[in-house]
């Protein structure tokens, strides 16, 4: 039979993996909401805030952001950089911020009523 | 998010150059009489086309993500190989007369056309062309 403890972790894991699962988007947005930012600068900010529980694929945050901005969620301006292509740097449309507003509302402020802080603080 | 992108041209080129290939190997084997060559050539056709199918299609949905349930890649094959085999016809390749063509173009285009319907009832579950649930993963 297993360790306690070996089952807890597992166990863990296995609904980290489901959970991190739709929370880049968020923490892509909450990157964006701060201000304008090129893709380097976006993975830098998740994994920081994140205190390195999200990491992300440079990869898969271009695929990310192309499929945003072909549904008009988000947009990019091209800036010069001294060295190599111009740098694109996106930011959240009128549509994307309040896509990103009521998503927090249904979703995220929920978890800062007292009752709640209070059940996850025991 | 593009209808004519990038992979599907590539998988059109590749396909074009694979099927003329094909059409001229079938008319060789023909006029030879060999039918051993010719099944041969078609079961390579075949396996060749299915790579170049799942290579160009499988990037196609990760970069492009078009929810078309494979419709574009299916119209493209169809357009090149009956294009191909009306093309080979007039160029004077032997492969198979323009009646059994037309039987073809036929009974494919009634399966395509099925697809067409399938991918217009899946278009309705999208959001611009992106199917909802992979949206935000």
């Amino acid at each position: 039979m297993k360790d306690k403890n070996l089952v807890i972790e597992e166990l863990l894991n296995a609904w980290e993996e489901t959970y991190k699962k739709g929370q880049l988007t968020l923490w892509v947005f909450l990157a964006l909401k701060e201000e304008r930012k090129c893709v380097e600068e976006i993975k830098e900010f998740v994994e920081r805030m994140s205190e390195g529980t999200m990491s992300c694929e440079e990869q898969s945050l271009y695929r990310n952001l192309r499929k945003f901005q072909h549904l008009e969620i988000v947009a990019y301006e091209s800036k010069k950089v001294s060295k190599g292509p111009d740098r694109k740097y996106y930011y959240l449309t009128e549509t994307g911020k309040e896509l990103f507003k009521r998503f927090v509302e249904r979703n995220i402020l929920i978890f800062t009523k007292e009752s709640i802080i209070n059940l996850l603080n025991h | 998010m593009k209808a004519l992108s990038l992979r599907l041209g590539q998988f059109a080129v590749c396909a074009l150059l694979v099927t003329a290939m094909f059409r001229y190997a079938l008319n060789l084997c023909i006029g030879k009489d060999s039918m051993l060559a010719a099944v041969s050539c078609s079961v390579v056709y075949f396996c060749l086309m299915y790579y170049i199918g799942y290579h160009f299609g499988e990037k196609d949905a990760v970069e492009n993500g078009y929810h078309d349930i494979g419709f574009r890649f299916h119209l493209a094959t169809y357009v090149i190989c009956i294009g191909v085999g009306i093309g080979a016809h007039y160029i004077g390749w032997y492969t198979e007369p323009l009646k059994a063509m037309a039987i073809t173009a036929i009974s494919w285009g009634i399966g395509l056309l099925i697809h067409f319907i399938f991918f217009l009832f899946a278009q309705k579950s999208t959001i611009k062309g992106y199917a909802r649930e992979e949206i935000f993963q």
